[in-house]
């Protein structure tokens, strides 16, 4: 038996009488792309948060690899290779687009507290963060200011900062979330190649994407995960179908 | 618009002319002031650290700045006194030597800063003003009501500490002592800003979760800049004490934080000379609109807030427009 890389056991979360995440479990193995799918207010970005750390569940455990990091604050998680995308992008807005991979690869890398020399000339760490930007097609516009940036290639560039974290799990928070119909198609791209480094959890709006994409879906509904299995499994599920409303579309 | 790195130099020519002009002219309080405006630029630039490139706004800065100026006064007149500072479990003297004065009050200062620091980084916004200036406060009550160092009246110091081979009491020799140690203080700076370090700095002030997200922890980052900050505030408490051969709970008191914080937003948040040119304009101003009218602080007030409203960037962003982060 294959032991996963992330394991999410029985994870609850309340705000108040609002019930965020109930019991939720979820496995993700080497090699595979887990899509996250629910209605809005399912509960998806609470269920993110918590797995990397910016909000801490009630109950249940979160292991990565061996390790339970269920009270490891967001930096540790970060340190131990959980690289995360934001559903709104997140990035250093008045820094260039190189400097914003540096930072990701001086994280990785625990450089930070090095206090002298200059990271212009740091010749090694710009080439380690052209080859990552060169991965994400981004590297003609490495020296503009991250803040000028497209939607798209923000995008773009939170992947590449993610490939720079050399993580064990990419969690991406609907990275095609306004990328317009062609945007989308060369992020499910970006994301065929990126499970080859390590596994995704994958939330995502976009129905078509998830299903290109995902080897395993889980279903999260008021919380709950109500199905998780292959992506033939959940196009089929009578709960699922209802969830959605009964909609044909899936 | 001209490049900021010769606005700089421009400077840097403009400061060193005035106490040489002073010497030509016999007029030795020219030399006084252009030291003063050394001395406060150095505290300026320690703050500059946080509140330029961290974004953090510490209202507290007069406590490392007091506390180094008292760390310097307290040696010195236990030293000109003949008598030990303890004498139980070991003997420790007082001492006159700037090398040894200098770095002890960067240390002190720096350890307060840690401990205040540890403190105040787990808020932010108007917490943190307002957490950094009880913190000042509490150490200008506690220098008032310490009455063997003067409490209230300050501490006289009738010499200037010593610097070997030079006659510091002269002042061309302490103006060198404190413009040398300015100079080391930006070029740090400039290195720190430009590093890696500088690179989380940074970044933390724009997007701290973004920095937690890359593995990296924001508070750990701010606290080591912090300190830092504290330490060469702290320096140049020092230095002030031995130029005014006197330190009083004064410099303690919340109107220095206020005032070394007015030298950093006149001159140019976390631009590298912002407080150099922001400690000059204010002297410049206290010196001759203080000549014209008593209420001098009012138009300084204008001028700030002109400032705030038009040049973002401080004097410096106005005269010289280049990319800077932050």
């Amino acid at each position: 038996m294959v032991s996963p890389i992330l394991s999410i056991q029985k994870v609850s979360k309340k705000f108040g009488a609002v019930i965020a995440s109930e019991d939720v479990s979820i496995d993700l193995y080497q090699g595979e792309i887990h899509g996250l799918i629910g209605p809005n207010g399912a509960g998806k970005s609470t269920l993110i948060k918590q797995i990397s750390g910016e909000l801490k569940q009630d109950s249940g455990k979160i292991v990565l690899g061996e390790v339970e990091i269920s009270n490891h604050p967001v930096f540790a998680r970060a340190k131990m290779g959980l690289a995360r995308s934001f559903q709104v992008s997140s990035i250093i807005p008045n820094f260039t687009v190189l400097e914003n991979v540096i930072l990701a690869i001086q994280g990785n890398l625990g450089l930070t507290f090095k206090f002298w020399k200059p990271v212009s000339k740091n010749q090694e760490l710009i080439e380690a963060a052209h080859g990552y930007l060169d991965q994400v097609d981004l590297k003609m516009r490495m020296s503009v200011v991250a803040s000028e940036l497209s939607h798209g290639e923000r995008r773009k560039l939170e992947i590449s900062m993610a490939l720079a974290l050399e993580p064990k799990v990419f969690l991406l928070d609907e990275p095609m979330a306004g990328l317009g119909a062609a945007g989308s198609k060369v992020m499910t791209k970006q994301l065929a190649k990126l499970k080859s480094r390590a596994p995704i959890l994958l939330i995502e709006h976009d129905m078509d994407a998830i299903f290109a994409l995902a080897d395993r879906i889980s279903v999260l509904v008021y919380g709950r995960v109500i199905a998780s299995g292959t992506v033939d499994e959940i196009r089929n599920n009578a709960d699922v179908r209802q969830a959605y409303l009964g909609s044909d579309d899936l | 618009m001209i490049k900021e790195n010769y606005f700089n130099t421009i400077c840097i020519v403009l400061l060193l002319s005035v106490p040489f002009l002073g010497l030509i002219l016999d007029e030795p309080y020219y030399i006084t002031l252009a030291t003063k405006v050394v001395i406060l630029a150095i505290a300026g630039a320690g703050l500059n650290l946080v509140l330029g490139y961290g974004g953090f706004v510490s209202f507290g800065h007069a406590a490392f700045f007091g506390i180094g100026g008292y760390v310097s006064g307290i040696l010195a007149s236990h030293a000109l006194n003949y008598y030990p500072i303890i004498e139980w479990p070991f003997v420790i003297e007082g001492t006159t030597q700037m090398l040894i004065i200098l770095p002890l009050a960067m240390l002190v200062s720096g350890g307060f800063a840690l401990i205040i620091g540890m403190l105040c980084l787990r808020t932010s916004g108007v917490y943190f003003i307002m957490i950094t200036l009880a913190f000042a406060q509490m150490v200008y009550y506690f220098a008032i009501s310490w009455p063997a160092y003067g409490g209230e009246d300050g501490l006289s110091v009738y010499l200037r500490n010593n610097f070997p081979g030079l006659n510091t009491m002269n002042g061309i020799s302490f103006f060198s002592i404190c413009f040398v140690l300015l100079i080391i203080v930006l070029f740090i700076n400039a290195r720190i800003v430009n590093s890696n370090f500088g690179l989380a700095l940074q970044s933390a002030k724009q997007n701290p979760e973004r920095v937690a997200a890359v593995g990296i922890e924001p508070i750990k980052v701010q606290l080591i800049a912090f300190v830092i900050s504290g330490a060469i505030t702290g320096l140049a408490g020092a230095l002030y004490t031995d130029l005014n051969r006197f330190v009083s709970p004064s410099v303690l008191s919340w109107h220095t934080s206020g005032e070394i914080m007015v030298f950093v937003i006149l001159g140019g948040t976390a631009r590298l000379f912002g407080p150099l040119v922001g400690a000059a304009l204010f002297i410049i101003l206290e010196q001759f609109l203080g000549g014209v009218t008593e209420n001098w602080q009012f138009w300084l007030g204008f001028i700030l807030i002109i400032v705030v409203l038009f040049a973002k960037g401080g004097i410096i962003g106005m005269i010289a427009k280049e990319r800077h982060n932050g």
